[in-house]
């Protein structure tokens, strides 16, 4: 297979970046697209070119390293998957693939295709947590958890922060990958407690961070590698509520 | 007081306010419906009708309206507000970019809202202020008692084709913003279930056509009334 | 020279808290005036981080990868082992330190085992506080599944995900302390020295991987939890950043480098299929629970694996393992699948892969219930091979997945250089030559949450640690030689991209090191790598700039760590005259095949000295005496 790739090229944060044309010649359709990436990097250096900057680590699906707009798609034209877990032998022979980076006022790009994430590590700091010190743990058993809250609590903690989610959303809004934790945590016991306060600090940093806000379009849920439901976000909209209007913490807490 | 204003510059308070007073316009658009339907049964019911909301239950009414002057100022308000925000958060765009869950009613909420805020101005001038752009409203008498005469003006006005028709379109974009909307209150406000979103859904669609479908049919009825004269 | 590994006196059973009870403290308000580097943030380094700067050290964390969320322990799917018996199937702290020690061909620390096993009870418990989604029963009780090597349930399980679960767990409690400023955290920085003044581990030389910039850090301990060397073989399951480099540039530094060559080949992975490959993708060896592993009976049968009736199927571990059937260890099913494909009876294009059959389990239990344990796993299988796998069987072959070997450490975590600890898959203390299933999940967070705490504070009490600078000699030479380098790499200016030597290096380490070695071989391979390297150094192309982001700079930096190091795994592995686990030299095998132990002449460590580049290492003997349990032949038959 043979495709023709543009590509977003930026040297650094300041550069203002620009598309370029590529070709990826004889490309099998069990590759992934980035292995396909690969063997255009390596065609690049032979030329004595710069390659395609781009990140990827666990190339399976779960570290939520790589991030590509595919095409105008958050991890391209598969549901369900990232690109790393995207196979050629979802493109047409022929085909020309657009490909850009994450574009959000969060995420700046610092190269290419590389964006910054570390918004979503401050949003985790927030709050993200169980207070929860080593040493006073009683036995796991101790507490019974039904097993509905157990797998609710398992869909939402999939996540794997990878910000498609933001990238997908016509708002670059966080809000699914906010909910995604706050729901996990709010569903199991030991994450009750501090619920109140977990809500209110995570969105409080959220919206400091230059995310947009949630319009309800799902995009999030459709671009989700892991396919998480909008139904979390509607538990944050719930527990933020709660929390702001009827619990005795601060919102800005 | 310091928290909830806190609460109300957060992003889920902006959507909860949003959703909370799209609420309350709902019920409205339901009474305001219910009423309408007296046109039906002639003039002289409708005018009565008229009369008794406005006067004998003026107590009940008018802080009625005044929320919801309020309920649409901070919809509008926060409408604005969380566009622009909106706008910022993704300042360069996408070269390509397709859409997958986002419908035409979803992404046209601002237009929509815009184009409906127009029609309330015309719609309240023409109807709640003694037929403002229309001419005035003559007054009628039943059982020696004077009153404006809603259900002529409202004949006259919806004799015109063009009049009937912008209505109709107006009618149309009051659909296309609640079928976003309704569904889209309840998820802001947290209401989301696996057993009943799928209905939430549904009925917040038929509440949409129920709606517009029912002042659509009324404009035609009237029109048709008077012989569809123009 | 032999070394120490301060195992503390008395029964096995009480030495850890014989051991806690002895050791130096550090007075709380004083904690925070040490300041502690933590270089890794997986399972152990996160865990580290967050339950030091819980008890109040002030900890400054680093990661090469934009959030220390990505580390690979994230991938880890199966499960993480426990003593709970919660099962009621007669498990207990001594049967997890027997099986663990067992599963290692003999070859580990009986101290750090019995410790191990000992604390994986209050893991579990820990996890659970921090809201880790484990599977639950219907009762709302902890579910478990059982594991290769072992006739016990007692794997603790998040679906198939559990290394992720674990993981951001561990992170979110890191993160905790980031927010309350107990912790910084220094991400997309690669570790690239450490610096050692009077003998002690002072502080780490790291790259700013946005700016360029080489940065000083110093610290009163330094703290490494860098994973493995998987990817010395090119194609693994591990991460396309795992990397060697920290771990061999504190070696070179004067850390023992011990156990090399013990390198764990996954038996359930995806198979190769061609060389654009960048890395192997595992199936959790959970699978091995409801699946069935075959091959035809008759070589080279090309049928389609539903239309091979029963009788020209060939179980081979159910055959040849009895006991234990598909729940064989590792190594052993590794073994046997190579084994089988040797004699032409491999599926698939290349022949070389089996069958993993969910048939029977599907008709026992219901795919539903197939889906509910394993459902991401075949999503997995499906979307890379486009095979169906709840409707034709599976195809697996072994891969290079987890690495025993590392740097060398006492019962205190702590390497030969005082203040350098080594947590995690970095260090090589518990699996011996080879890991159980669950293990590592388990070692991981055993080290962070609940030992480098203590001895950590045992090491800070006793030690002389006068103030250092980042202005110290030291620092300025660390930092000199790592731009060198760095210079070296760009001014190479050749033709080829690393990558491909990096392949080529792999080819080598596969076919000459990997599932089975002889002296011929490894000597070949002792040939080749030097000559690959020197290769390397003439013709590599690095594009870009020392100064901004330069991925292909990382990258060659990292490959030519794994060329110097794959001399060390090869050497080692040739100095080890006979099998043991993950290290199968073919003329150390029983008549039927299995791993021949030589105890009389082997039964040491075999910790590394650097001598420099292209010197032979020195090699430093930790003898292994096993008082607890008995040296045998592994048996699973």
């Amino acid at each position: 297979m043979n495709f023709t790739l543009r590509v977003w090229r930026q040297r650094n944060a300041a550069d203002p970046g620009a598309f370029q044309e590529y070709q990826a010649k004889d490309i099998l359709a069990d590759m992934s697209f980035l292995e396909m990436l690969d063997e255009v990097n390596i065609d690049l250096v032979h030329k004595n070119q710069e390659p395609i900057a781009f990140e990827s680590d666990c190339r399976e699906g779960i570290c939520g390293t790589c991030c590509q707009m595919i095409d105008g798609e958050a991890h391209g034209p598969e549901t369900g998957t990232t690109v790393c877990q995207l196979f050629m032998r979802s493109f047409k022979d022929g085909e020309t693939i657009v490909i850009e980076p994450w574009r959000a006022r969060a995420f700046p790009i610092m190269k290419d295709l590389i964006v910054d994430r570390t918004a979503f590590d401050d949003i985790i700091a927030a709050g993200g947590f169980v207070t929860a010190n080593v040493g006073g743990a009683q036995d796991g058993n101790n507490i019974l958890i039904p097993k509905p809250d157990a797998d609710t609590a398992m869909d939402a903690a999939q996540c794997i922060g990878c910000g498609a989610c933001v990238a997908a959303c016509p708002n670059a809004s966080a809000m699914l990958f906010v909910a995604a934790k706050v729901s996990h945590l709010a569903h199991l016991p030991q994450g009750r407690p501090e619920k109140a306060r977990r809500a209110l600090a995570m969105v409080s940093k959220m919206d400091g961070l230059g995310f947009g806000n949630c319009r309800n379009h799902y995009e999030c849920e459709a671009a989700c590698p892991k396919e998480i439901s909008v139904a979390h976000i509607a538990k944050m909209n719930r527990e933020y509520g709660s929390a702001a209007l009827l619990s005795d913490q601060d919102p800005s807490s | 007081m310091h928290a909830l204003k806190k609460y109300m510059a957060s992003s889920i308070g902006k959507k909860q306010m949003m959703g909370a007073t799209g609420i309350s316009l709902y019920f409205y658009l339901i009474v305001h419906l219910a009423g309408n339907i007296a046109m039906l049964f002639g003039a002289e019911r409708y005018n009565k009708y008229g009369y008794l909301l406005l006067h004998e239950m003026a107590e009940i009414i008018v802080p009625v309206e005044i929320i919801l002057i309020f309920a649409i100022l901070i919809h509008i308000r926060l409408a604005i507000q969380l566009t622009l925000e909106n706008r910022a958060a993704r300042p360069v765009a996408y070269a390509m970019k397709k859409s997958n869950q986002q419908t035409l009613h979803s992404a046209s909420m601002m237009m929509t809202g815009s184009a409906i805020l127009i029609f309330i101005f015309i719609h309240v001038a023409n109807f709640r202020f003694g037929g403002a752009g229309m001419g005035g409203m003559p007054i009628v008498t039943y059982d020696g008692v004077a009153m404006k005469d809603l259900y002529g003006t409202m004949m006259r006005a919806f004799s015109q084709w063009w009049y009937t028709g912008a209505y109709v379109v107006a009618m149309m974009l009051i659909f296309s913003h609640l079928s976003h909307g309704v569904q889209s209150s309840l998820q802001s406000l947290g209401f989301n279930h696996p057993k009943y979103t799928p209905f939430v859904h549904f009925a917040g669609r038929a509440y949409a056509i129920l709606i517009s479908g029912g002042f659509i049919l009324l404009a035609i009825w009237a029109y048709f009334q008077h012989g569809g004269t123009p | 020279m032999l070394l120490d590994p301060k195992i503390p006196p008395g029964p096995i059973e009480k030495k850890w808290e014989d051991y806690k009870f002895h050791m130096k403290l550090v007075n709380p308000a004083n904690k925070r005036k040490y300041k502690i580097i933590v270089v890794g943030t997986g399972l152990a380094g996160s865990s580290a981080s967050a339950s030091l700067a819980e008890l109040g050290y002030n900890v400054h964390t680093f990661t090469w990868q934009d959030s220390p969320r990505r580390a690979h322990s994230i991938a880890a799917q199966g499960g993480i082992n426990a003593a709970k018996n919660y099962t009621n199937d007669g498990d207990s702290v001594q049967r997890l330190f027997y099986d663990t020690v067992k599963g290692g061909d003999f070859r580990a620390r009986e101290a750090n085992v019995y410790r191990l096993a000992q604390v994986s009870v209050n893991i579990i418990d820990q996890c659970v506080a921090a809201g880790v989604p484990f599977a639950r029963d219907y009762g709302g009780l902890l579910e478990n599944r059982s594991f290769g090597g072992t006739q016990v349930s007692r794997t603790f399980y998040a679906r198939g995900q559990t290394g992720q679960q674990l993981l951001l767990s561990a992170y979110q409690s890191m993160m905790r302390q980031v927010g309350l400023g107990n912790v910084k955290l220094h991400t997309r920085r690669e570790m690239l020295d450490v610096v050692v003044i009077d003998g002690k581990a002072r502080g780490i030389i790291v790259r700013n991987l946005i700016t360029g910039q080489m940065e000083r850090h110093e610290a009163d301990a330094v703290i490494m939890a860098t994973g493995g060397y998987g990817r010395v073989f090119y194609l693994s399951t591990n991460a396309m950043g795992c990397n060697v480099t920290a771990t061999w540039r504190a070696h070179k530094r004067g850390a023992y480098f011990a156990n090399p060559c013990y390198t764990q080949i996954h038996p359930t992975c995806i198979p190769v299929t061609g060389s654009h490959q960048s890395k192997l993708t595992l199936m959790s060896e959970s699978l091995r629970n409801d699946g069935r592993v075959w091959v035809p009976k008759k070589a080279g049968d090309k049928r389609a694996p539903e239309t091979i009736p029963e009788n020209e199927r060939y179980y081979f571990l159910e055959e040849r393992y009895p006991s234990f059937g598909n729940l064989v260890p590792r190594d052993v099913a590794s073994r046997n699948a190579k084994d089988v494909c040797d004699k032409g009876m491999g599926v698939g294009g290349s022949g070389l892969a089996v069958y993993l059959d969910f048939a029977d389990a599907i008709k026992r239990v219901g795919e539903p219930k197939i889906k509910e344990k394993y459902g991401n796993l075949f999503d997995m299988y499906f979307r890379i091979t486009d095979e169906n796998p709840y409707k034709t069987p599976m195809r697996i072959y072994p891969a290079v997945h987890y690495t025993m070997g590392g740097l060398w450490v006492d019962y205190n975590l702590q390497s030969s250089i005082p203040g350098l600890h080594v947590l995690g898959e970095a260090n090589f203390s518990d699996h011996g030559a080879n890991r159980l299933g669950a293990s590592a999940l388990m070692q991981g967070l055993a080290d962070g949450y609940f030992i480098i705490p203590h001895t950590i504070g045992n090491y800070l009490a006793g030690a002389n640690l006068p103030k250092v600078t980042p202005d110290h000699a030291a620092f300025k030479d660390a930092e000199a030689t790592q731009r060198d380098m760095v210079n070296k790499l760009l001014a190479v200016k050749g033709k080829r991209p690393a990558i491909e030597f990096h392949r080529e290096l792999g080819k080598i380490m596969w076919d000459k090191c990997g599932m089975a070695r002889t002296e011929k071989s490894l000597k070949e391979a002792l040939v080749e790598i030097p000559k690959l390297r020197e290769r390397f150094w003439k013709d590599v192309n690095v594009l870009g700039g020392a100064g901004d982001l330069n991925q292909n700079l990382e990258e060659a930096g990292r490959i030519a760590d794994f060329l110097e190091f794959g001399e060390l795994l090869v050497y080692d592995a040739l100095n080890r005259e006979e099998s043991c686990g993950g290290h199968f030299r073919e003329e150390h095998a029983t008549p039927d095949g299995e791993a021949q132990r030589d105890d009389e002449n082997f039964c040491y460590v075999a910790a590394w000295e650097w001598k420099g580049t292209g010197k032979l290492p020195e090699l430093h003997k930790e003898m292994l005496t096993f008082e607890n349990v008995h040296l045998t032949q592994r048996s699973y038959k």
